[in-house]
């Protein structure tokens, strides 16, 4: 596997600078002198670029696979994290104060707000439906025309499946 | 020359715009699940509950008799199996007649950051199953997994194989010994405190930084290469439209719960107890000998996420006796969303669902 990667970039290597030193500069000449058309130096170019994306990519392959390579981005991701966390419990401690003097809400308490207006929606829904809703969970019928129908089975009671129940 | 510098630069500042959207997205709570494209497929969503949204696509003619509930991964929004017309998974098992339920993940808060193994397992699946098995009068379903999604069905089966009647699993990583990959060899040098520092300050690994690990495995082709091919490609039909809709879906990173992560990075990645039988969801081993069901193991050939080879042990595994491998040679989303996987993959997988509908593996 490692002898068909190396002979692979070899291949592009050389596939790279035959079309850089040879094939482009001589697609571009018979073009120039009417023997040649565009299509024939765009072939050309193009092919010099795949092979240039294939080495590159086995570049950047052969990079990640250097221990120190990774040993740097791993460090460094931790010193960044670090000072992230520092950063952030120094603006929590400036700014929780600065909050309650300016007598905005913080994040925590617009959150509880609408946790609390989501239980007291399902706690009228409920009231609505008539079944029990357990807490945390909701059974959604979405479609207008479906969730009138489930309303009516329920209400005629036939006994038929409610999809409202179903999964509760 | 001039026209492809110009177009270049055109793409590369859309590419920037979705990539800054996609950080956007990523890092708000709720994450705004409205600006997912329009679904391809209708459906109608029947069950709601913990992170499930549970989606209902009829299926076209004569359905089958065991509906198949479609299992997405947790790290990226589902729409890349349903994106175009002619080009969407769910559509192609429709039309075979397949009934099908598919879990769309609500992303997780902060406060979700708890969430591990046993409460997406044991938990979330486990509930959408009942509410297939309850909507189509049925004892057993089929599972489709698509990479992590693969995992959470995976373990689900060893752990409920009653409940199962096929499972199909697409490019699993279930042999995390496999180091192959490049990027593997730098993932090795992050640390069990990178992982602790993570959760410490996100609660959630964030979308940015799955992002910055999707990026980082095929760097040369997402900062130039995709670009140049949208140029060379720019008056083929389709081309230009398919390629938008796939940079939306690469930018679609969606958080992953922090224990979650921390099980996935620690127990999965670093220990691989999960091919050792030493895997435990919930105080319960995940046992993969469990699994009698009949098993489809899909592997993408060319797959430069998971390496095949990760995927492979599986059938060797597993407790049936109906259980094959099936390359295909495709990449990773290839699978999903290339032409020949639509003409050629998904009929294959739909006539082995036929096959086995009303029979049972022993």
């Amino acid at each position: 596997m490692v002898d068909k990667k190396i002979t692979q970039s070899v291949e592009d290597l050389g596939t790279v600078n035959k079309t850089l030193w040879l094939d482009l500069p001589l697609a571009g000449a018979k073009w120039g002198l009417g023997s040649g058309s565009e299509r024939e130096t765009l072939a050309a170019a193009w092919k010099g670029y795949d092979a240039s994306m294939r080495l590159a990519t086995a570049a950047l392959d052969n990079l990640y696979r250097t221990p120190l390579f990774g040993e740097i981005l791993a460090r460094s991701l931790d010193s960044a994290l670090r000072w992230q966390r520092l950063s952030n419990a120094l603006a929590g401690a400036f700014f929780t104060g600065l909050w309650q003097v300016v007598g905005l809400p913080t994040t925590a308490e617009t959150h509880a707000l609408r946790a609390e207006v989501q239980a007291l929606r399902e706690e009228l829904r409920s009231f609505t439906t008539g079944s029990a809703i357990r807490s945390g969970e909701r059974t959604v019928v979405t479609e207008p025309a479906a969730r009138l129908a489930a309303f009516q089975v329920k209400r005629k009671g036939t006994g038929a499946v409610n999809p409202t129940q179903a999964a509760a | 020359m001039l026209s492809l510098l110009s177009h270049l630069s055109q793409y590369w500042m859309d590419g920037a715009v979705r990539t800054l959207e996609g950080v956007r997205r990523g890092l708000s709570e709720p994450f705004p699940l409205s600006e997912d494209p329009p679904s391809t497929t209708p459906y109608e969503v029947v069950y709601e509950g913990g992170k499930v949204r549970l989606r209902h696509y009829r299926a076209v003619g004569e359905p089958h008799t065991t509906p198949l509930l479609v299992v997405y991964s947790l790290i990226k929004r589902p729409f890349i199996l349903d994106l175009q017309p002619g080009r969407s998974v769910v559509e192609t098992l429709t039309k075979q007649g397949v009934e099908v339920y598919f879990i769309d993940w609500i992303p997780p808060l902060r406060t979700d950051s708890w969430r591990g193994f046993d409460a997406y397992v044991n938990g979330d699946l486990a509930k959408a199953v009942r509410a297939v098995q309850i909507r189509e009068g049925v004892e057993q379903v089929s599972l489709l997994g698509y990479c992590f999604g693969g995992l959470l069905t995976t373990i689900y089966t060893a752990l409920c194989p009653e409940t199962v009647k096929n499972l199909i699993t697409f490019t699993l990583p279930l042999d995390m010994s496999v180091r192959d990959l490049a990027m593997n060899a730098v993932i090795d040098k992050f640390r069990l405190e990178t992982i602790d520092l993570i959760t410490a300050i996100y609660g959630n690994c964030p979308a940015w930084f799955i992002k910055a690990g999707f990026d980082a495995m095929s760097p040369v082709h997402h900062a130039l290469d995709k670009y140049v091919g949208l140029y060379r490609n720019k008056d083929k039909e389709g081309y230009a439209e398919m390629f938008e809709l796939f940079e939306q879906w690469m930018n679609s990173d969606v958080p992953l719960a922090g224990q979650i992560f921390r099980e996935m990075t620690e127990e999965l990645f670093r220990k691989n107890l999960l091919i050792q039988d030493r895997f435990q969801v919930g105080g319960q081993p995940v046992n993969l000998r469990n699994i009698t069901c009949s098993v489809l193991n899909v592997i993408g050939e060319h797959d430069d996420v998971v390496h095949p080879k990760s995927s492979l042990p599986l059938i060797e595994l597993v407790g049936s006796s109906d259980a094959r491998n099936f390359v295909f040679p495709t990449g990773h989303i290839g699978a999903a969303v290339s032409a020949a996987a639509q003409k050629k993959l998904w009929p294959q997988v739909g006539a082995w669902l036929k096959e086995r509908d009303g029979k049972r593996a022993h």
